[in-house]
């Protein structure tokens, strides 16, 4: 089944936004995450092109400057909101997992 | 030493995998990737040295872009960020290189990979497939109606009949692409989304390279059947044609990127030239053929003699014909003759058009033509039994005179039947229908045959 677009974020789609929560260059995004999670998420950059012209048609990101090819980016209220729905998601997914083997622990 | 080398590169535009083991390998051996263009792959000599390709696809690029757009760029500055350097653009297609042993792949999300990938494909491969699949079919139906609205015609042609077998490896190549693509194209959708793996693409590099040996090897037999005279120089001159409008066509669209000219125009030029010249060249190949008489140039020198008479000029033939004037009769001394034969043969049939004329300073001498068929494949004879019966049909629907054949005595032609035209009220005609068993003939004579000559016939034309 197709994966309804931007309704849950993968991994690296929760990454980039959430590194753009700071107006960054698309390029350094790519350190950013991998710095961000301790080299556990690399986003590849053909992936990250994608990605943040994705996220800019979906108006979840805005370019906010552009110095020849280099060009800057910052999260959009939309993109934070979608940002949010995707923590209050994980945070859910935790907690039903807390609750589950808190069960089988007693 | 060559510090460069070309390759014509036998592959799929979507085989990503096939081609990245392919410059890896060529890597090894010492030839980096250089230049991808439409005909030729360029490598550039160096150390043999391990390095990743990795193909990826831009949908918005163009063959016609003069130079990779902004955003294209943007996106090869973020791969050599990453340490992938570019080694060659074709279209959507983009080939990149990357010297560290273990580089962060440029795609890292298969989802968005699988269907970046069909994006570009729906952009140029899947649709420039199908075009060329329905050329091949069209040509096929084409020869396929003038086999059935014309057989007479057709079947003889060795050349008709030859045109369907490439056609036919067209379609064969086509499909195989399109569905091997849509296979895998499904396949990876589903594996990435419920296994966030990147499915490797299968290549068919190998049908395709046996599909064009074979087509090579049909058409070098196919150009030595040909024998050479008029045959040959019109199978090469439609070679020719082809490779000359190919080449205009590329050396314009290149031209016009070179000349930074925009991706809109370049497309709609370089288009309205494939039309135009397509058009133009067959004109000027239809007036040199006319202009020069290509038969001059082409005509073996002993076969033909010309004179001149009352400031024209004519032609005499010197063909070995099976059945002459002198076979059936006595002519006198001073008669001369034009003897023609035209064979056509295919693997189905042939067919021997034989003609002798006086010539035009004394007519008296009498002449004789005549159509032999010899059916090699019997389920058609009827078929060519039913053309020759109702050639005149066509003609009959627009005259009050009817033309139409009456059975006559077979025997004297030693044939299992036999007819005689006949027009208007019961007019009798000197051409005669003649079925043999494997053969049949149409003959016209310029007197009233005798049941001996009729014998002589048969004994000449089926031994």
């Amino acid at each position: 089944m197709a994966r309804e677009k931007f309704r849950t974020l993968t991994e690296q789609m929760f990454y980039v936004l959430l590194c753009l929560r700071t107006e960054y260059c698309g390029m350094d995004v790519m350190e950013q995450v991998k710095s961000m999670t301790d080299g556990r998420v690399t986003i590849g950059p053909g992936t990250l092109y994608n990605l943040l012209e994705q996220f800019q048609t979906a108006g979840m990101i805005r370019e906010t400057k552009v110095e020849g090819r280099r060009r800057s980016y910052i999260l959009t209220d939309k993109g934070a909101a979608t940002l949010d729905a995707e923590y209050q998601r994980l945070c859910q997914q935790a907690q039903d997992y807390r609750r589950f083997f808190g069960k089988e622990e007693t | 030493m060559k510090e460069t080398k070309r390759r014509i590169e036998i592959t799929s535009f979507y085989d990503h995998t096939g081609i990245e083991k392919h410059l890896e390998k060529m890597a090894a051996k010492g030839w980096l990737l250089e230049k991808v263009s439409n005909f030729f792959w360029t490598y550039r000599k160096v150390e043999p040295t391990t390095v990743k390709f990795a193909v990826t696809y831009f949908p918005s690029a163009s063959d016609f872009d003069p130079k990779p757009s902004d955003s294209q760029q943007t996106f090869v500055d973020y791969c050599a960020q990453s340490g992938w350097m570019l080694a060659g653009l074709s279209a959507q297609m983009q080939v990149f290189y990357n010297e560290h042993p273990d580089p962060v792949p440029i795609e890292t999300d298969p989802f968005l990979q699988v269907e970046n990938i069909h994006k570009a494909m729906k952009r140029n491969f899947i649709p420039s497939s199908l075009v060329l699949m329905a050329c091949a079919i069209i040509q096929i139906a084409l020869v396929i109606g003038r086999i059935v609205s014309n057989p007479l015609y057709v079947l003889f042609s060795g050349s008709t009949l030859a045109s369907l077998v490439p056609w036919s490896l067209v379609i064969l190549l086509c499909s195989a692409e399109v569905i091997t693509y849509f296979r895998w194209y499904r396949k990876a959708k589903a594996a990435a989304l419920e296994e966030d793996i990147l499915l490797p693409t299968r290549s068919t590099r190998k049908l395709q390279i046996v599909t064009l040996m074979i087509l090579a090897i049909y058409l070098v037999f196919w150009f030595l059947s040909l024998g050479g005279g008029m045959n040959l120089a019109i199978a090469l001159m439609s070679f020719g044609y082809m490779a000359v409008l190919l080449a205009l066509v590329f050396l314009l669209k290149n031209f016009m990127k070179k000349k930074q000219v925009s991706t809109k125009v370049n497309r709609i030029v370089t288009f309205a030239a494939c039309f135009i010249l397509a058009f133009a060249l067959m004109g000027l190949l239809v007036a040199t053929i006319v202009g020069t008489d290509m038969s001059d140039l082409f005509e073996d020198k002993d076969r033909v003699e010309t004179y001149e008479f009352r400031g024209s000029t004519f032609r005499i033939y010197h063909d070995d014909l099976p059945l002459t004037v002198e076979d059936l009769m006595e002519v006198g001394e001073d008669a001369r003759y034009s003897y023609l034969a035209d064979r056509q043969s295919s693997f189905l049939a042939s067919k021997l058009d034989a003609s002798q004329y006086p010539t035009m300073d004394n007519l008296e001498p009498p002449d004789l033509d005549y159509t032999l068929i010899e059916v090699k494949f019997a389920p058609l004879y009827d078929t060519f039994r039913e053309e020759l019966l109702s050639q005149y049909d066509y003609r009959n629907d627009y005259t009050d005179h009817q033309y139409f054949f009456t059975i006559i005595d077979p025997s004297p032609w030693g044939a299992e039947e036999a007819y005689q035209l006949y027009w208007g009220s019961n007019e009798p005609m000197e051409e005669y229908l003649i079925f043999w068993e494997d053969s049949m003939l149409e003959i016209n004579f310029d007197w009233t045959p005798t049941p001996e000559q009729m014998t002589i016939v048969a004994e000449k034309l089926n031994p």
